[in-house]
């Protein structure tokens, strides 16, 4: 076999399983619109924030409250329709960019992103359980004790 | 079927069961545990000499991976440790390389207050665009980070090993600024091309300790969002090094531009490094892409370096080299923003190769292309 054909055969293998594996990334990356509220801690003082100041506490580049409580963000699971509305409206971003956003922080070892948790309940739970954290949960969503809603103001 | 066939289905096998995870693959751990991690494998062919470990047979022998590991302490102290594998092809510099190393392994404590990080142990080096990322194929438009500015696998180090400090300025205004410093030393492996006899040269390496570094920089954000510049400079300690005996000090200074917006990348960067009456190196690059769909994108770039090197008496005479001249083109293809595929033609006319060649030689004209398939997780 010469080592021309034997190049072009090593090409189309690398190449092939790049395709074939194209199939098995199901995930849609069109973001679907959904409503969400911004949820604190009961004990939080604060009562409304602005989107950009929203924006620092998820992407980590602000790390505390005004008050000096370290911030705890919480995401929804990637995929999650909300947590795609949030990235949009938030972050002003398609959730591509602040996946790349997030990799370069990861991968210079610089940060990490928020903790992920897969439903509304879970989100609302770990929000009860520490003063500094913030998360979102879908529009209309039952909140329960010990968690208020924030205002998002431009 | 002969060893290289063998490799490369091996590869493809690999690729194609680390891919096959990609749908489902997340970071592992808990809130205080994250593990992350990344695999780029690339088949290479170059048309005429070895270039960057690729030879004219080709090779899938060509890979870098990497296992991330950051552990939270407590809110504002964390350890880091990378563990990672790369491969070069045929390049003479894997014989320096093991299959498995530590990459890093630091403690980072965060000073909340003013939010200083300061990271104590074998950390990356904040230098440039891309160094602390250099090894991450989704974060790279071609397969490597530009040659021109950050070198691979010969005369660079992606790591310090000391004291690394990081300070965020003016965090709420638009020209937010980010100061970086670093102290200590590193290790690299020095390469030169030597007269073995009056008409033949060989290579030979050794890997070399660089102290007393001292470095720092600075990235200016600006009110156009995803538009900054930054620069920096360093200074190190090399001892007795290779055919130079004595003690030499490097300076070296760069410079960035980085856009980086939705659909569109403009990248250029500048470096200089030299050691008095020793060397003069000067490279830059331009970069640029645009996605065409949320998923092809088209990436152009162009890097040049050139060498002065002085007369070092009864080993070599002193010359001027074009050790970079490379010209690139790519299409990237991403299949989710965790898989990436690209492919790649270089053209390259200068000294950067492994074939062994006179340094006074004339520029050696070559093509090479890179076909590779990323992952992270």
């Amino acid at each position: 076999m010469s080592n021309r054909w034997l190049g072009r055969v090593r090409l189309a293998i690398v190449t092939a399983a790049a395709v074939a594996v194209a199939g098995v990334a199901p995930r849609s990356a069109a973001a679907q619109s959904g409503g969400f509220v911004v949820v604190v801690n009961a004990s939080n003082p604060a009562t409304s924030i602005s989107k950009g100041d929203l924006s620092k506490l998820f992407t980590k580049k602000a790390r505390s409250w005004p008050g000096g409580t370290a911030a705890m963000p919480v995401d929804l699971a990637a995929g999650n329709p909300v947590r795609d509305a949030f990235t949009e409206k938030v972050h002003g971003k398609s959730t591509r960019a602040i996946g790349s956003y997030w990799q370069q922080q990861i991968f210079s070892g610089r940060e990490v992103p928020p903790p992920e948790r897969k439903s509304d309940d879970e989100v609302l739970d770990y929000v009860r359980s520490n003063p500094g954290a913030v998360g979102y949960v879908a529009s209309g969503t039952r909140l329960g004790g010990g968690v208020k809603t924030l205002t998002v103001t431009d | 079927m002969s060893n290289s066939l063998r490799t490369a289905v091996a590869s493809a096998i690999a690729v194609t069961a680390l891919s096959a995870l990609a749908g489902t693959a997340a970071a592992q751990g808990t809130d205080k545990l994250s593990i992350h991690g990344y695999l780029t494998q690339g088949y290479a062919i170059s048309d005429s000499a070895l270039i960057e470990g690729i030879p004219k047979e080709g090779t899938t022998d060509y890979r870098r991976a990497a296992l991330l590991m950051r552990y939270a302490t407590s809110d504002n102290d964390n350890f880091v440790l990378q563990i990672a594998h790369r491969r070069l092809g045929n390049s003479p510099s894997m014989q320096f390389e093991p299959d498995v190393k530590v990459d890093w392994a630091f403690y980072e404590h965060t000073f909340q207050k003013a939010d200083t990080r300061l990271r104590v142990g074998k950390a990356p080096i904040p230098f440039g665009i891309y160094n602390e990322t250099r090894y991450v194929g989704t974060q790279l438009p071609f397969y490597r980070a530009p040659y021109a500015m950050y070198h691979e696998g010969i005369y660079t180090s992606e790591t310090v090993d000391g004291l690394t400090l990081m300070q965020p300025i003016f965090t709420g205004s638009a020209w937010a600024m980010e100061a970086n410093g670093y102290a200590g030393s590193f290790s690299y492996l020095d390469f030169i091309t030597t007269r073995v006899s009056p008409t033949a040269y060989a290579y030979v390496g050794q890997r070399e300790r660089a102290s007393s570094t001292l470095g720092g920089s600075l990235w200016l954000s600006t009110p156009i969002d995803g538009l900054r510049f930054g620069g920096g400079a360093n200074r190190y300690t090399v001892q007795n090094a290779f055919f130079q005996p004595g003690k030499y000090s490097f300076d070296g200074w760069n410079g960035a531009v980085d856009a980086k917006f939705e659909r569109v990348l403009l990248r250029s960067e500048y470096r200089r490094l030299m050691a008095h009456k020793l060397m003069d190196y000067r490279g830059w690059y331009m970069q640029g892409g645009v996605a065409l769909t949320q998923k092809l994108s088209l990436n152009g770039q162009a890097e040049r370096a050139n060498y002065i090197v002085q007369p070092i008496r009864a080993v070599t005479a002193g010359y001027t080299s074009s050790l970079v001249r490379d010209d690139a083109a790519g299409i990237s293809y991403a299949f989710t923003p965790s898989l990436l595929l690209k492919l790649e033609g270089h053209q390259t006319k200068d000294h950067n190769l492994e074939s062994v060649l006179a340094p006074t030689a004339a520029p050696v004209k070559g093509k090479y292309f890179i076909s590779s398939l990323s992952l992270v997780f």
